[in-house]
């Protein structure tokens, strides 16, 4: 009983945050709308989708690794990679695309599978692993490009990142489906639901039978895989490869699943947040440029915005433990005094 | 590479007390790019040091404050820190470089000052800014072994717990790490700002990486209470000699920036293996 009035509890004080997330997020598109009168069309609402929609599916995959406790910094550079690989297979070494694109995910999700080796053998937080390989990879990057951008894909490629289906941008509707399909098995699967386990209390995950190790790798090389299809997509809406794509992603990435209301800690996010979160930052950058406010004061908030998404989760997480230790303390109050009868 | 010895000195101080910060390479750019415009508007050059000094310490500050009093993982706050004082910076100079032409010629000149030593019929240049680095170097490593209050960082960051337990002011402690960092960040971009002649929002990109690299090789632990000034020390010639390496060898210098990353990883790699038998 306890635990079911806990869940009622913890589920509550998400679903006021999602409530107040939503009517920020509105609040702004109307206010903006109605200074501006340019929010609401159709050419700018898509231009404001496009613009957050690689960040947001590299945010998808860090949901998963900061439920798990984990962060995963490299997604940045494995997303220029990812860019630059599919575009010198194709443009230098003549693949087909279907064959460019599955070497170019193969690659990506054995740098995952790196990052989370890495992380399992030496045991130090994953923060430091995963910077080093976010530095060695735009290093490579950097270096195998000589700072030229990679240029002149083929009709069928470009499709992917400019192509519409419905009226709606093929990177769109990758989002919705991956955000869907991620967030029901989330949900739902045994599997992931031992993200949790191990992002509540590794220890005690280990020692009920959870094979922490694997369950690690594993999500570290979903999140690389992510970061993947986002750079290959990136590199056919842009129709060019360049090492400084992406830059400073990772912390978009990390922002969007901290507004969704994931605790940063490890044990608790979800899907449904982190969309949330990612429609968020982007009507937040669009009304930047609506506004013509100097663009330059993008990076300012942006990095104020994690710090107060960061303060405000760190403070629910607190708020919940109480609530959480006041229940406990009434269960034993009622049973002591059930004994004293 | 004085300039990654200073930041590194910093940085192996907040490493101690359990900490981290990535600010390092923005503020460097705030804080030059507050003295720099200052100095261009005809304030006098202490005052506006003394205004990239306030700049910085406020940086510090607050990340001192939302680790120690929010609660917030070091490394976010200081990564949206980050994100905050290079966007300012950008902001204030729309990213162009502020020179600041009417600035009294001594200020544009210690940055670059060297002594000249005669050594069999060769003149040698020492530079001021490598005396001043090395000279940190002693100066924070003998505070870090003999004086009590610079020990303290070690006894915060091997346990927190018991040093609060133990009648210390934890909090205050640690907030000193982040101020001390952002000290020798303002250092750094006074120095550099003199050198360079030139205030620039681009200043110190990369820096935080590699004064971390540095002071893990050096032997610092993310875990708290292990580091050494003259390790990272260490690990700053070993990075400057690696990029030397690189030009010497007639490499591509682009791969430099990979060499960072790998030695950090390797690094890391090592403390692992070094401490794998305590472990068990």
């Amino acid at each position: 009983m306890m635990n079911g009035l806990f869940h009622g509890l913890s589920r509550n004080v998400i679903v006021v945050q999602y409530i107040g997330l939503v009517t920020v997020t509105l609040a702004t598109l109307i206010g903006f709308q109605v200074t501006f009168g340019n929010v609401l069309t159709g050419a700018n609402l898509e231009v404001l989708a496009m613009n957050m929609v690689f960040e947001g599916i590299m945010a998808l995959g860090m949901t998963f690794v900061i439920i798990m406790g984990g962060i995963d910094l490299s997604v940045a550079s494995v997303y220029a990679f990812a860019e630059i690989l599919v575009a010198k297979l194709m443009v230098q070494a003549g693949f087909p695309i279907a064959a460019a694109i599955l070497i170019t995910l193969i690659a990506c999700s054995c740098l995952g599978a790196l990052n989370g080796t890495l992380i399992v053998l030496f045991r130090v937080h994953p923060l430091i692993i995963t910077m080093g390989i976010l530095l060695t990879l735009r290093g490579i990057n950097l270096a195998i490009t000589d700072g030229h951008s990679v240029s002149g894909f083929s009709d069928e490629f470009l499709f992917l990142g400019q192509g519409k289906v419905f009226g709606v941008n093929l990177p769109i509707i990758f989002f919705g489906l991956a955000a869907a399909i991620l967030g029901v098995l989330l949900a739902n699967h045994r599997y992931f639901r031992q993200l949790y386990f191990i992002g509540g209390g590794e220890r005690a995950a280990r020692l009920s039978g959870v094979s922490v190790s694997r369950v690690k790798i594993t999500i570290y090389m979903l999140s690389a895989s992510l970061a993947g299809c986002a750079g290959v997509m990136a590199a056919a809406k842009y129709g060019a490869a360049h090492w400084a794509h992406g830059n400073l992603a990772e912390l978009k990435a990390i922002a969007a699943v901290a507004i969704g209301g994931a605790n940063i800690n490890g044990g608790s996010g979800t899907i449904a947040g982190t969309v949330l979160g990612v429609i968020f930052l982007a009507v937040v950058h669009n009304a930047f440029v609506t506004s013509a406010v100097n663009p330059f004061w993008y990076d300012v908030v942006s990095g104020l915005m994690l710090l107060v998404a960061v303060s405000l989760s760190r403070f629910i997480a607190l708020r919940n433990a109480r609530a959480m230790l006041g229940l406990k303390q009434s269960k034993m109050d009622q049973l002591a005094a059930i004994h004293q009868h | 590479m004085s300039y990654d010895l200073l930041v590194a000195i910093g940085m192996t101080i907040v490493l101690i007390v359990r900490g981290i910060d990535l600010s390092v390479g923005s503020v460097m750019a705030l804080s030059s790019v507050t003295m720099a415009l200052l100095m261009r508007g005809d304030v006098p050059v202490l005052l506006a040091l003394a205004a990239g000094l306030i700049v910085a310490l406020f940086c510090g500050l607050v990340n001192g404050l939302l680790v120690v009093k929010g609660g917030i993982l070091p490394f976010l706050v200081t990564l949206g820190m980050m994100s905050v004082a290079r966007g300012l910076a950008t902001v204030v100079t729309t990213g162009q470089y502020i020179s600041f032409p009417s600035a009294p010629p001594w200020f544009s000149q210690f940055g670059r000052f060297e002594f000249r030593i005669e050594i069999g019929g060769t003149s040698y240049g020492l530079p001021l800014i490598l005396l001043i680095g090395l000279a940190f170097v002693a100066i924070t490593s003998l505070l870090l072994a003999y004086w009590t209050p610079f020990r303290s960082f070690f006894f915060v960051g091997e346990s927190p717990e018991a040093a609060r337990l133990s009648g210390m002011n934890v909090d205050r402690i640690m907030i000193t790490a982040y101020l001390l960092s952002a000290l020798f960040v303002w250092f750094t971009a006074l120095l550099l700002t003199s050198a360079n002649k030139i205030g620039y929002a681009n200043y110190g990109i990369g820096a935080e990486l590699r004064a971390l690299a540095a002071a893990v090789v050096g032997g610092a632990s993310l875990a708290g209470g292990a580091g050494s000034i003259f390790g990272a020390f260490l690990g700053v010639l070993m990075l400057a000699l690696i990029g030397n390496g690189f030009v010497m060898l007639n490499g591509n210098p682009n791969w430099q920036q990979a060499s960072v990353g790998v030695v950090l990883i390797a690094a890391v790699g090592i403390d692992a293996l070094r401490t794998y038998r305590d472990r068990r």
